[in-house]
């Protein structure tokens, strides 16, 4: 890494820079030489005393600071705040020991580093280096490019997955829908000619057996036609299933206003309704169900009650251990927006309030 | 005398449905007291006592898991017998299955063991289970190529996560995620995750809802 080393060498530098002034005879060769040493490196290093006096400034400093504003540094706090208010300039978050930094691109399209900071040792000084971060820089603006492209993959494939199910399901029912017009086109023609041949004359056994065979054929259409269809046409709808259920357990639902149209919140409402039924079937004794649903303003609310043995005393309830179902419950139809609420002042009461699309 | 099975068929299929019970009827102790397209019904069914046996299908009606709702009855009603029946190959169904405490597994296209077998002998308090999932062909390789790993992280690019999203969900690293990405790309042959993922869930092999 860039950084320790120009560390070692700065720190270096000063305390050859400290002894040659001090022994100006005897070090100036080293002194030099060190000189020499900092200058070569990629780095750019500036020293300054706290009032900003340079101390030292290595060439690859010089030049970056000529480039950039346009003279030598003379005062070292005054070069960092040029260096802040160019247009090419961009403050980074610091470190946790204060240091400040900017990201600075060059006229040549280089990009710099520029690290502020003062030392810890005694006396301080203020330090000013330079990093080249071109490569890095590059490979992270790389990265976010990338990063966005998945991105914007990642959105789509979501909204693609949730039409495969819905594309798949349409697919099946294509395709029976074309059996179906399939087997009764077939009959159609069958039942055509069937007609042809007895208005030509056919009789007795061969159009009893003509007709045995169409009769045979159309029951085959007929019947499959019966089981041809997504579930919830063939079948029972959702709320005369869950009434059957109420049935087997010997409780009756007594619904009251229209349940929401929104698939979404419909379901919500009939969740918290199977709840109710859980409830009013293992612990309230119930044998009545009363679901009072109503829309206000874009929301479904219904309100959800038993006629178990508290609600019949009026006993309130002083609490409620909410079980797995309910947590569950409660989960969804917060996922969704909505809100449960529950009354415990006359057996237990459920309040569903849901959001409808659209 | 023979005590009567009071038993539930979960199922939204008709010609399933109608399937399973004929089948049912053959034998003699069973009584079917309601056949129902939503699995969530069936845990209202069994909140009192009686309901001795549940066959339940894993895609119910409304997007119910037939999974969720067997667990539920599992803990309300630990004594009821559950046998799951599916036709879907999806990989974590048997263990889903099992967590959930049933009683049972019968694949519907495997004719191996028949549906009055299995609930012949899960009635005698045997667990009936298939060893492994149907294998299905995903692109060039066969289901039963692929890892249980690899099977995580399709499951997971099918519910639409991020790579970092996936990496944090299974408790490993992002060059972990992609690396398994990678090998399920080289497997299959597919190009893109996107068309690994649209094959998968055409092919049933991955079902993140249930």
């Amino acid at each position: 890494m860039a950084l320790p080393a120009c560390m070692l060498c700065l720190a270096l530098a000063c305390a050859l820079m400290v002894w040659t002034c001090a022994h100006p005879a005897r070090v100036v060769s080293l002194a030099s030489l060190t000189r020499a040493a900092v200058d070569t490196l990629p780095s750019g290093i500036c020293l300054g005393n706290t009032s900003g006096v340079p101390i030292l400034v290595n060439n690859r400093m010089d030049q970056l600071a000529c480039t950039l504003t346009g003279h030598s540094i003379l005062d070292a706090r005054a070069f960092w705040r040029d260096l802040s208010e160019l247009g090419c300039a961009r403050l980074l978050d610091g470190d946790k020991l204060g240091a400040r930094t900017l990201e600075v691109t060059a006229p040549d399209g280089s990009i710099w580093q520029f690290v502020h900071c003062k030392t810890i040792s005694r006396p301080s000084y203020l330090q000013i280096q330079a990093i080249d971060v071109t490569a890095i820089a590059r490979a992270r603006a790389e990265t976010s490019a990338t990063n966005e492209l998945l991105r914007e993959q990642n959105a789509r494939q979501q909204l693609l997955l949730q039409d495969v199910e819905k594309i798949n399901l349409k697919r099946e029912t294509l395709s029976a829908r074309m059996q179906a017009h399939r087997s009764l086109g077939e009959c159609l023609l069958m039942t055509q000619k069937a007609q042809e041949k007895v208005a030509a004359g056919t009789a007795g056994r061969e159009r009893d057996q003509l007709l045995l065979e169409l009769v045979g054929r159309w029951q085959v259409v007929l019947r499959g036609l019966g089981s041809v269809g997504p579930a919830s046409e063939e079948g029972t709808s959702d709320v005369a299933e869950l009434e059957d259920v109420a049935a087997l357990i010997g409780c009756r639902i007594a619904w009251a206003g229209q349940l929401p149209e929104d698939k979404a919140a419909r379901s919500m409402v009939l969740s918290a309704v199977r709840e109710a039924l859980s409830n009013a079937a293992r612990h309230a004794r119930a044998t009545a169900l009363n679901v009072s649903c109503e829309q206000q303003d874009g929301w479904s609310v219904a309100r959800i009650w038993d006629n178990g043995q508290d609600a019949k005393a009026g006993r309130a309830l002083g609490s409620l251990t909410e079980g797995a179902g309910l947590a569950d419950l409660r989960a969804r139809i917060e996922e969704e927006g909505g809100v449960l609420r529950l009354d415990l002042s006359r057996g237990v009461a459920l309040t569903v309030r849901v959001p409808e699309a659209g | 005398m023979t005590a009567m099975v009071r038993t539930i068929v979960v199922e939204d299929s008709l010609l399933a449905r109608e399937a399973v019970v004929s089948r049912l009827t053959r034998l003699p102790n069973i009584t079917i007291v309601a056949t129902l397209e939503n699995a969530a019904n069936a845990v209202v069914a069994c909140a009192r006592r009686g309901i001795a046996l549940v066959l339940m299908d894993v895609c119910t009606r409304d997007d119910e898991s037939g999974l969720q709702a067997a667990a539920r009855i599992k803990r309300e009603s630990p004594t009821t017998k559950v046998i799951i029946m599916t036709s879907m190959p999806e990989h974590t169904f048997l263990a889903k299955a099992q967590a959930a405490g049933c009683d049972s597994f019968w694949y519907k296209d495997l004719q191996a063991v028949g549906l009055v077998d299995v609930v012949a002998r899960t009635l005698q308090g045997e667990r009936v289970w298939p060893s492994e999932a149907p294998v299905v062909r995903l692109g060039l390789a066969r289901s039963s190529e692929l890892t249980a790993r690899e099977f995580d992280v399709l499951h997971q690019l099918a519910r639409g996560l991020s790579y970092e999203q996936i990496a944090s969900e299974l408790g490993i690293s992002l060059n972990t995620v992609k690396y398994h990405v990678k090998n399920l790309l080289a497997k299959t042959g597919f190009e893109s995750t996107l068309a690994l993922v649209v094959e998968a869930v055409d092919k049933r092999l991955v079902l993140p809802k249930y």
